[in-house]
């Protein structure tokens, strides 16, 4: 049997334990917050990005390079066999260009665009073809026969046709293309065709490769 | 749960899709850089002019305003076996950017006497008289009549220097009255000198 003091008693004890268990709850949240309070250090890490650049010269020497990025760019050196600067019905002229990309540079292609104006006047009486030479030197009325017949360039065409398949360029001026360019005077070119001129303009269109 | 895997792969697919789609965006998205190069082609200029005192030169480019040769005397009282001579000059002119390849030929023979007339030209040096001893050049065209005509040489001419005309070529025509000449009757020869570029 329980006395009353018994119960009082029992009722203090349940109180205390209580208490020391919330004490000791408090202490260990107060070690946790201890805890929390640690040094910090952290690593950190960084990338750049940067976009690639990709850029094409000409040369009409095969080794003088230069930007020409606007029309009409660089004059092409048509070499006359007779008297300079006139042609007469049959004439035949060469004259080089040389692209490649600039280092550094990516990768590309590239592919030989005709303007629509260049069949005018007397691009009307002139043909031409283009093919690849791998000197200055090749690119002549001599050497013509060697020179590399490009696919996509059919020969004999009006000034106005352009090239239906590109050119691999390497990147970092890898490779050098040069194209020779052989203009013929129409042999039936009419009388009437006497004096007058023509300014062809040709763009070499490069796409970067990703 | 079938249902459930399906529905997965299906979402799997439209995500491989996806990153073919973006795969190909980025190849269209090239970067361009083009060259541009020119070249400027004028056709000459071509033009045959003709003197016949070699020294003051004119246009005479058709038949109707050939220039009237002059013949040594009498060639306008000939009489049988008569020979006459008459020097004639052509040239490139200034502007000319070529040379040329010039043929002789007979345009037309005409008159009463046109048939009793032989005729050959020749082409001769510059200081070369235009005589008799004409028949040492090169004999460029020939008939026995002015209805008739045996082809001969051709001769070139040099491409003019600027500024001067070209060198001229010195021909000389010379005409004999046949057996058969009508008495007061005319003729009337007309050559061309046709002049090719080359």
């Amino acid at each position: 049997m329980h006395t009353r003091r018994q119960s009082r008693d029992a009722k203090r004890l349940r109180s205390r334990r209580i208490r020391a268990l919330l004490a000791g709850g408090l202490v260990l949240g107060v070690g946790a917050a201890a805890t929390l309070a640690a040094w910090n250090d952290s690593e950190f890490g960084s990338g750049t990005f940067t976009a690639g650049t990709f850029n094409i010269v000409g040369a009409t020497d095969a080794a003088t390079f230069s930007q020409h990025p606007t029309s009409p760019g660089a004059t092409l050196s048509f070499s006359l066999p007779t008297t300079a600067g006139a042609m007469t019905p049959g004439d035949k002229v060469y004259a080089l260009f040389s692209v490649k990309t600039v280092n550094p540079s990516m990768a590309g292609t590239v592919q030989l665009k005709a303007a629509a104006g260049n069949g005018s006047g007397l691009g009307a009486q002139l043909t031409y073809s283009v093919r690849t030479v791998s000197t200055a030197a090749g690119c002549s009325a001599a050497n013509w026969g060697s020179a590399s017949v490009v696919t996509g360039l059919p020969a004999a065409q009006a000034l106005t046709v352009g090239a239906t398949t590109s050119q691999v360029l390497n990147a970092n001026g890898g490779n050098q293309i040069n194209y020779c360019f052989e203009v013929t005077m129409n042999p039936a070119a009419p009388t009437t065709a006497q004096g007058t001129s023509q300014l062809a303009v040709w763009e070499f269109a490069a796409t970067s490769t990703p | 749960m079938a249902t459930t895997a399906t529905q997965r792969k299906v979402l799997a697919v439209l995500a491989g899709g996806l990153v073919l789609g973006i795969g190909t965006a980025v190849t269209l998205a090239a970067w361009n850089d083009s060259e541009f190069a020119n070249g400027t082609f004028t056709a000459g200029a071509f033009n045959l002019e003709g003197s016949i005192d070699g020294t003051a030169y004119a246009e005479h480019d058709t038949a109707g305003t050939a220039a009237d040769v002059t013949f040594s005397s009498d060639f306008d009282n000939l009489s049988p076996a008569d020979v006459v001579y008459a020097p004639f000059w052509v040239r490139l002119d200034a502007a000319t950017t070529t040379g040329a390849v010039v043929t002789t030929s007979l345009e037309s023979g005409t008159g009463a006497n046109a048939a009793n007339i032989s005729y050959a030209i020749y082409a001769i040096g510059a200081a070369a008289a235009c005589d008799s001893s004409a028949t040492g050049g090169t004999l460029l065209l020939s008939g026995t009549s002015l209805s008739a005509s045996t082809a001969g040489a051709t001769f070139t001419l040099a491409a003019p220097v600027d500024p001067d005309p070209g060198v001229a070529q010195k021909v000389c025509i010379i005409a004999t009255a046949g057996a058969g000449l009508t008495e007061g009757g005319t003729a009337t020869g007309v050559w061309e000198f046709a002049a090719t570029s080359n």
